[in-house]
């Protein structure tokens, strides 16, 4: 009887630990992509993604609409605090999808494609300029394609 | 750094000498020796390249007193410690804001030899507490990288941007890349 | 009775001097400084760093022997304001930060325009929205251009930007927003140039109501990690000699409209490199007017060393690109400022917070200026 229970539980340790392996490989890329939003961007943004007033821009319930409109994906990747972030191109890739995902989940587009490594490299390369201006264009577009009422800076 | 103890030895003793007025001299000047003066920003600095990897160095007292410069957790601060000011490492003092925007950086904790990332939030709306100045410089750089530059004030968030000290919390551990 | 008359003469003539009356004095009676300021005087903000609203403005006669005459006057400034001195008007601007009750209450940032003669308001302007830079001062937040006409202001919020003041009309004309790009650095006919968070730049050029005229955005061409340009350069003849946290020299053009970064020089020969020498200090570079740059160092530099008071200010030739001079300071200084005449002096905060005044030529200590209610001297203008 004990030795069935000890071969059970045995099994039962190894399989759960074949498991965790294989979801640590996976989470890994998460959590550095968390650490590294907790790491360059919290500090303004906040660590539930909600800004401050008028003075940091909010991504909680709102950061995704930006996928919506034409122009949005860039932006939102192209911004100096993203942009010019001390990490490299995988890593910005990752914390973009990882914000997404957990401060703006709803809003999702349906056929939401991450953001590659390919394609950070590639937008990073062109630096932006005018923020405020080109936000604002987007805004309208979020406004006018999803009916909603946004207050320019804070969401 | 041998000049340093000559130096600040020379400033005690001059201090010592014209002590009719300012305290605070042997405060600010030998910190200044150290470095800059103001409370500094966010930064996300590795523990690792932070005071060239002390990880075997003895625990001593200094190392878990949250008033002293050398406590684990103040390695990248610069301001004043709120643990001396009627706060705590955690907590800001009676009638102060703490600003939730903030600088980042990463120590690492000489009991469990983990890095930890901590929170440097300033606590704000009053006068300079004026007590326990602490400044760091290591990976310190120019405002015009803000968040790793000290030379900002970061009472940002609040309804007064008058610093008063500086907490230091933890928000987890960091983990190793990828 | 000779002799009675005599005492009694003499007794009136004691009386006529002893006893004579003093005049009343005048009441109300306000001194002024002359203007333009002598070369030697030098302006002295104190940051007050523990008090920070109390910042203090002291103006002093570096020529003079004892406190009571090198001290000419003050006026406050609010949180460590930004200053500048204009070299065309006898105007001051200080751009500070107010709260209706103190250090709290309800927020008003204003320029602050100060008479040179009489130390007082002339008027002030109302900078909206609480955008402010909360910083260790330094020149480059806040700028004179065009002939003095434009006033520069840098805003942190973290988002930064720049207003545009009209000096002569005393209004603000616009607010420039930046793409996380900070600091002024004057860019030519009206202008100026700020450092982004990649090491880029970005250069702007505005028109004579303050809108913005052209945009222009330079790649990055340093390494802020490995060795990243100090803030505060040197400015030489349009050129912007910005000393390297290694001990390098980068030059950036400025005289056009948009930014040219230039050739890199090493400030220190192998064996100096070899011995760590290093620029560093608070406000670390000055310059003279025979176009000579001046800056504090330290030996035995390293990673975090950059604030650290120097010992040594040395004197460069820019244009040669050589040392000229190497001045050993008596006591460590940490903020300099050359006087601008054709007998320059070299002024060092040191690390008693006490001001020490050399010939910048002969590299001779002249004096120090102590105990005149300074506490924190974190910056100094000379005079003109």
């Amino acid at each position: 009887m004990l030795l069935r229970k000890n071969s059970f539980f045995a099994s039962l340790i190894l399989l759960l630990a074949a498991l965790s392996c294989k979801s640590f490989a996976v989470d890994n890329r998460s959590a550095l992509a968390r650490q590294n939003y907790i790491l360059n961007c919290q500090g303004c943004h906040l660590a539930d993604g909600a800004g401050f007033k008028d003075k940091v821009p909010r991504m909680t319930d709102f950061v995704a609409y930006f996928l919506h409109v034409e122009g949005g994906r860039e932006f939102i990747m192209q911004v100096p605090g993203a942009a010019n972030a001390p990490i490299n191109d995988r890593e910005l890739a990752d914390v973009m999808n990882w914000l997404l995902r957990n401060f703006s989940g709803e809003q999702l587009p349906d056929n939401f494609v991450p953001y590659s490594s390919d394609e950070v490299g590639r937008l990073r390369k062109e630096p932006m300029i005018d923020i405020i201006s080109r936000r604002a264009t987007l805004i309208k577009r979020i406004q006018d394609k999803l009916g909603i009422s946004v207050d320019s800076l804070s969401g | 750094m041998k000049w340093f103890d000559n130096v600040t030895e020379s400033v005690s003793r001059k201090v010592a000498q014209n002590s009719s007025r300012r305290s605070f001299l042997s405060g600010l000047g030998t910190a200044l020796i150290g470095g800059a003066v103001i409370p500094i920003l966010p930064v996300a600095r590795a523990a690792d390249a932070h005071g060239g990897g002390q990880a075997t160095a003895p625990i001593d007292g200094e190392l878990d007193d949250p008033a002293s410069c050398d406590y684990w957790r103040n390695c990248s601060i610069d301001g004043f410690l709120c643990s001396c000011c009627g706060g705590t490492s955690t907590s800001c003092p009676p009638g102060t804001e703490m600003s939730p925007i903030t600088w980042i950086g990463t120590c690492k904790n000489p009991h469990d030899g983990k890095d930890y990332i901590i929170s440097y939030n300033d606590c704000c709306g009053k006068t300079s507490c004026g007590n326990c100045f602490c400044n760091t410089n290591v990976l310190d750089r120019p405002t015009y990288r803000p968040h790793t530059a000290n030379d900002i004030n970061w009472c940002l968030g609040t309804e007064s941007a008058a610093y008063h000290c500086t907490v230091t919390l933890v928000l987890g551990v960091a983990t190793k890349k990828a | 009775m000779k002799k009675r008359l005599s005492s009694f003469l003499i007794f009136c003539l004691f009386n006529s001097f002893a006893l004579a009356e003093l005049p009343n004095d005048k009441m109300g009676v306000i001194g002024t400084l002359p203007v333009p300021y002598p070369d030697h005087w030098l302006l002295v903000q104190d940051a007050s760093f523990f008090h920070m609203l109390n910042g203090k403005l002291i103006v002093l006669d570096a020529e003079q022997k004892t406190r009571n005459e090198q001290y000419k006057g003050t006026f406050d400034n609010s949180l460590i304001a930004s200053i500048a001195v204009a070299k065309t008007k006898p105007e001051i601007y200080v751009y500070e930060t107010f709260y209706t009750r103190g250090n709290r209450g309800t927020r008003t940032d204003v320029v602050t325009i100060y008479d040179k003669a009489s130390l007082s308001p002339l008027g002030e302007i109302i900078i909206p929205g609480a955008k402010r830079a909360s910083m260790i001062m330094s020149d480059y937040t806040i700028r004179l251009i065009d002939d003095e006409k434009l006033l520069l202001l840098y805003n942190f919020t973290p988002s930064t930007s720049v207003a545009v003041v009209d000096t002569v009309n005393r209004k603000m004309l616009s607010e420039v927003s930046l793409p996380s790009c900070s600091l002024i650095y004057p860019t030519g006919k009206r202008g100026f140039s700020s450092i982004c968070s990649d090491a880029s730049m970005i250069s702007i050029q505005l028109d004579k109501n303050g809108k913005v005229k052209s945009r222009n955005k330079i790649a990055s061409f340093f390494d802020i990690d490995a060795d990243a340009l100090f803030e505060r350069p040197a400015m030489i003849n349009g050129i912007a000699y910005f000393p390297t946290f290694n001990g390098n020299l980068r030059e950036v053009d400025l005289k056009g409209d948009k930014a040219v970064p230039g050739d890199s020089w090493s400030l220190v020969t192998s064996q100096e490199r070899a011995a760590n020498w290093r620029p560093g200090g608070m406000q670390l570079s000055s310059a003279d007017s025979a176009g000579n740059m001046y800056l504090l160092m330290h030996k035995d530099g390293a990673e975090g060393t950059h604030k650290n008071p120097g010992s040594e200010v040395w004197v460069f030739d820019v244009v040669k690109r050589k040392r000229v001079k190497q001045i050993p300071l008596q006591l460590p200084g940490f903020v300099i400022e050359v006087s601008k005449d054709k007998s320059p002096w070299l002024y060092v905060t040191n690390v008693e917070m006490n001001i020490d005044v050399y010939d910048a030529k002969t590299g001779e200590h002249i004096r120090t200026l102590s105990d005149f209610g300074q506490e924190s001297p974190f910056k100094l203008f000379s005079a003109n």
